[in-house]
């Protein structure tokens, strides 16, 4: 149960996309075909494993209606990864992927690393989006770019995990301060002694049993 | 300035002497001002001067100035004065109180009270004026954001579900508050300085409200502490991790954390997030949880003051009623924060904030494992607290010595809960054995607390609930007690659980026999074998002809006047006879039986509770009637029904069952498994009792309802019959087929082995002809060889024949 570090997801997009789907494909490994509207936010946690070292992923799956746009803004400053989600069986979920990324650029923090997912690839007869289109624009707004498939389980953990590599990466480089919980970055109870060392140390989980 | 005043007073008019104005009057004209001044000074005055009036006149400020404020809140951001002074004014004419000085016009005065949430209601009518706020709350100038906070309180306090939406919708509106809370470093930094902070502002504020009255006292106190807490940084210790974005602070300012400071953050958190589950969800997200588990550590656990009380109790409105912060709190360990405050303390003293941290520390443990969430959920919660040492550690609270009864009972209604279902923890519990020597077994300890009349009555009934939920889903445990009271066993001298339960079915107490009922009948729940074997279970060995229990239960109902005695008896017979035959067979053979019964029922009865002693007594004699195994004569079921038919009439006896259904004990029973009652009269009907009265009530109906021959059941008995017999037909027909695949199998293997031999003795043929072949070819090879050598003979033989011939 203990980690290293631990790292805030959200997951974003239109309604519909599956970011519930990708979810729960990546934390209980099965898939639910039926489409159940998320309300508000709901949460997932997975443990997994980054360069040897044990990392928790806490992540936070919006909902995707309008109407909670306000409810889930609230989440993205805290988050230290953002999933992006589109359907590429819709064209208008990829159309309305510039508003998402505005919003989440606007809101979060400047280092949050946002990972585009274009689901449903499983559904390749109903394509409406080409992989290359996909690519180009995580290409131009500098994002990291995969397809999926929440059905099929298909880059699902890759997606995931990338993500959390991309971070632990910037930790590596020093771009993320892992002593401010605002980057949703958390470091693990028994690593927490370890890093004491370091300035600003306002280190609240002095290895006292969390885990 | 005189000049200005003398001009406005040729504006305006000279105010008559002898003709005063209202206040009304007064009011309309400052209003009137607010609202169409050119100058910033002369909206500022006039905005002084509603707010001097607000407290005499707070209905004509209310009702006619009410826009003009909110205008002014909208156009004069820029200045502090101004804007201070129409949120003051708005907290006025909002506040709850009615003021000393106040006017009431005749016609309000029945609701006058209902003034300040009214004004509420027409402020927040307008959407954009709870955005308003909460911008101000982004102003730096404390003198703004100061009233504009109490407000926000205020508003929370008086209009909390409709507050709470609006701020959940306005952009970023929670994240607002909390970025505020953090951001109050800096005011602290400039303010904690000067070492005046505080006492500048309170004599700002001039309250006049007199702290008599509670709730105003605790208005007081919101105010006081959030004083206290933008000037000590409290609550920004709460939200800390925002803070560095606006340039924190190298060292945080001092640590001490006043009593009032962190009252504060939780009155506030409180009022922010109580019954909303998606503000609770965003607390969550904002690390709430570790926080308020850093603040209960640093004030010393269970020691700690009142501040660890309010943390937890915030704890519990996040969580309570939301599964997923639930589940978040599970997920990030922190159930294991808890164990700490679990700890007995040091010196066995129980000082009264002691006894009120423990108490919400177990209510957060049983709303996390509570029956009434969704089972997977509050399994691996209970799972989680067996792992985490916690169901250990109250178990310790239990046996230890000097707990109050307070902390005590709360403590065995956690444990009856997170043992409830779960076999591990079932077993745990089991195993606890108390300090004494010799040591005693936890639950023989706390079926004596249950037995006994001298312990209070919430304590008794919260072991009864440990007793249900110990036996909830607990096979083993159940046969365990069915078991020790078979007569099988030997002789046992020392007290068992079953013996002390037998023997308090027949205490002289009502409420033991009752509480010894439902923990029996709770043994016998879906537990069809016990049901039997219980059947053979005698009283005394002394007596040469013991009464068996159920001789004795069925007599002890007969002799017994209480209503409480009879309810358990009845609860207990119904849970026994349901679905066992062989039960309602050795029933119907006490001849006493079911004439008592039938009397019961005929009872006229006004009182509520006799109501359901013969409600309960129809309801067994429709379990015999539809669990009829047709053996007894006299009581076979069509004799029994044309019995019930005749003697009580059917229309009479669904109405009693009905009357069971219908009584409010039932109702409040069938709400929630721990068994609730005012006081020991009140306890009459268990929760799985109950689950089983509404599965059976319309079996009996049918069974009542059939007539004789049409017999559903009756089918069912032939059916059954048929059934077994076509089964031992399949079952011969069973055997001789497997006999007969098991000669095949055997001629099989025969077959297979022949087959083999074959195979080899073919080869071997074969290689013996392959061999014949090669020796025959040898030979004709030889035969070859010998030929040429005989014609080679021949040939000198024919040559020397001739010779010699010659």
């Amino acid at each position: 149960m203990s980690y290293a570090y631990l790292f805030k997801y959200i997951i974003i997009g239109d309604t519909g996309v599956g970011k519930s789907c990708l979810l729960l494909q990546f934390t209980d490994k099965r898939f639910q075909p039926v489409h159940d509207l998320t309300i508000g936010v709901e949460f997932g946690a997975r443990l997994v494993s980054i360069e040897t070292k044990p990392i928790k992923l806490q992540i936070w799956d919006t909902a995707g209606q309008e109407a909670f746009r306000s409810i889930t803004r609230s989440y993205y400053r805290g988050a230290a990864g953002a999933l992006l989600v589109y359907d590429i069986t819709r064209r208008d979920t990829f159309n309305h992927l510039t508003t998402w990324l505005e919003d989440a650029r606007q809101h979060s923090n400047s280092n949050m690393v946002i990972m585009l997912i274009g689901n449903k690839s499983d559904l390749e007869a109903k394509r409406e989006v080409k992989k290359e289109e996909g690519e180009a624009f995580a290409r131009e707004h500098g994002l990291v770019f995969m397809e999926t498939s929440a059905k099929t389980s298909d880059n699902v953990e890759e997606a995931f995990i990338n993500t959390a590599k991309e971070i632990y990466e910037k930790i590596q480089e020093g771009v993320f301060d892992i002593n401010n919980e605002a980057n949703g970055i958390k470091i693990g109870p028994q690593h927490s002694t370890g890093n004491s060392s370091i300035p600003g140390g306002n280190n609240r989980s002095n290895g006292n049993g969390c885990c | 300035m005189e000049y200005f005043k003398s001009g406005l007073k040729t504006v305006l008019g000279t105010p008559d002497v002898e003709d005063q104005p209202s206040g009304a009057d007064i009011v309309e004209r400052l209003v009137d001002r607010v609202q169409h001044s050119t100058l910033l000074a002369d909206r500022r005055d006039a905005c002084r001067a509603l707010k001097a009036l607000s407290r005499k006149y707070r209905i004509e400020v209310g009702a006619k100035g009410m826009d003009a404020l909110c205008q002014v809140l909208q156009q004069d951001r820029a200045d502090a004065e101004i804007a201070s002074y129409a949120l003051d004014t708005l907290r006025l004419i909002m506040h709850n109180e009615i003021y000393e000085e106040e006017e009431i016009p005749d016609v309000t005065a029945k609701d006058s009270h209902k003034l300040g949430e009214r004004f509420t209601e027409i402020f927040i009518k307008k959407k954009e004026n709870v955005g308003l706020v909460l911008d101000y709350l982004e102003e730096f100038d404390f003198h703004v954001r100061w009233p504009a906070l109490q407000l926000l309180l205020l508003l929370l306090t008086n209009k909390a579900k409709d507050v709470q939406e609006m701020i959940l919708v306005s952009p970023m509106g929670v994240s607002k508050l909390i970025d505020m809370l953090s951001d109050s470093r800096e005011v602290i930094r400039n303010n904690v300085n000067a070492h005046n902070g505080p006492n500048v502002l309170k004599t700002k504020e001039k309250q006049p409200v007199p702290n008599s009255t509670c709730s105003t006292y605790l208005y007081d106190l919101r105010q006081q502490s959030v004083i206290n807490y933008l000037y000590t940084n409290k609550l920004s210790d709460l939200f800390g991790p925002t803070a560095s974005r606006y340039g924190a602070l190298p060292n945080p300012p001092t640590r001490e954390r006043s009593w009032f400071s962190s009252q504060s953050s939780v009155l506030l958190l409180t009022l922010l997030t109580k019954s909303n589950a998606n503000i609770q969800k965003i607390l969550a997200f904002e690390n709430a949880f570790d926080r308020l588990f850093d603040v209960i550590q640093e004030e010393g656990n269970a020691d700690g003051g009142i501040v660890v009380q309010d943390c937890l109790n915030l704890m519990l409105t996040l969580l309570r009623n939301n599964i997923s912060t639930q589940n978040f709190f599970k997920e990030g360990n922190f159930i294991s924060r808890i164990l700490p405050l679990l700890q007995l303390p040091t010196v066995d003293e129980w000082p009264i904030q002691r006894i009120n941290n423990v108490h919400s520390v177990l209510q957060i443990i049983r709303t996390l494992v509570s029956p009434t969430n969704p089972a997977q959920a509050t399994s691996s919660c209970q799972q989680a607290m067996y792992t985490s040492g916690i169901l250990k550690a109250i178990c310790d609270l239990l046996i230890a010595n000097g707990v109050p009864r307070n902390p005590l009972t709360e403590a065995i209604y956690t444990v009856a809960e997170l043992i409830r279902g779960h076999n591990d923890n079932q077993l745990f519990l089991e195993s606890v054995k108390s300090f004494e020597s010799p040591p005693k077994d936890i639950l023989l300890l706390l079926l004596c607390t249950m037995l006994s009349d001298k312990q209070p009555f919430d304590m008794r009934c919260a072991v009864l609930y440990v007793f249900q939920c110990y036996l909830y889903r607990n096979d083993f445990g159940k046969m365990k007690i069915v078991q020790k009271l078979l007569p099988l066993e030997k002789e046992v001298t020392e007290t068992c659980i079953s013996n002390l339960l037998c023997r308090g079915l027949f205490n002289k107490e009502p409420l033991n026999s009752w509480f010894s009922a439902v923990v029996l009948s709770h043994a016998l729940i879906d537990n069809p074998e016990g049901k039997e074997k219980l059947l053979n279970v005698k009283l005394s060995s002394s007596d040469n002809n013991p009464p068996t229990l159920l001789q004795q239960i069925v007599s002890s109902i007969q002799t017994n006047d209480k209503a409480q005695f009879k309810i358990g008896y009845l609860m207990f017979l119904s849970t026994w006879f349901a679905h066992c035959s062989l039960a309602v067979e050795s029933f119907l053979k006490i001849n006493t039986g079911i004439p008592y019964f039938i009397t019961q029922t005929n009872r006229l009865e006004n009182e509520e509770i006799e109501e359901i002693v013969s409600g309960l007594s129809t309801f067994v004699m429709g379990i015999c009637l539809s669990f009829n195994p047709d053996t007894v004569e006299n009581f076979k079921k069509d004799s029994l029904r044309h019995l019930i038919t005749k003697r009580i009439g059917v229309e009479t006896f669904v109405d009693k069952l009905n009357d069971v259904s219908r009584n409010e004990s039932y109702t409040r029973a069938s709400k929630h498994p721990q068994p609730t009652a005012q006081n020991s009269n009140g306890l009459l009907l268990d929760y799985e009792f109950c689950k089983l009265f509404k599965m059976l009530e319309g079996m009996i109906m049918r069974a009542l309802n059939t007539l004789p021959g049409q017999d559903d059941s009756e089918k069912l008995v032939t059916n059954q019959k048929l059934i077994e017999e076509l089964n031992t037909t399949v079952d011969s027909l069973k055997n001789e087929l497997s006999e007969k695949t098991n000669r095949i199998e055997e001629l099989c293997r025969l077959a297979n082995d022949f087959r083999d031999d074959t195979d080899r003795i073919k080869t071997e043929l074969f290689r013996l002809q392959e061999n014949h072949m090669s020796l025959i070819q040898a030979y004709q090879m030889k035969e070859n060889e010998l030929e040429s050598y005989r014609r080679l003979l021949e040939m000198h033989g024919i040559w020397l024949l001739q010779k010699n011939l010659s």
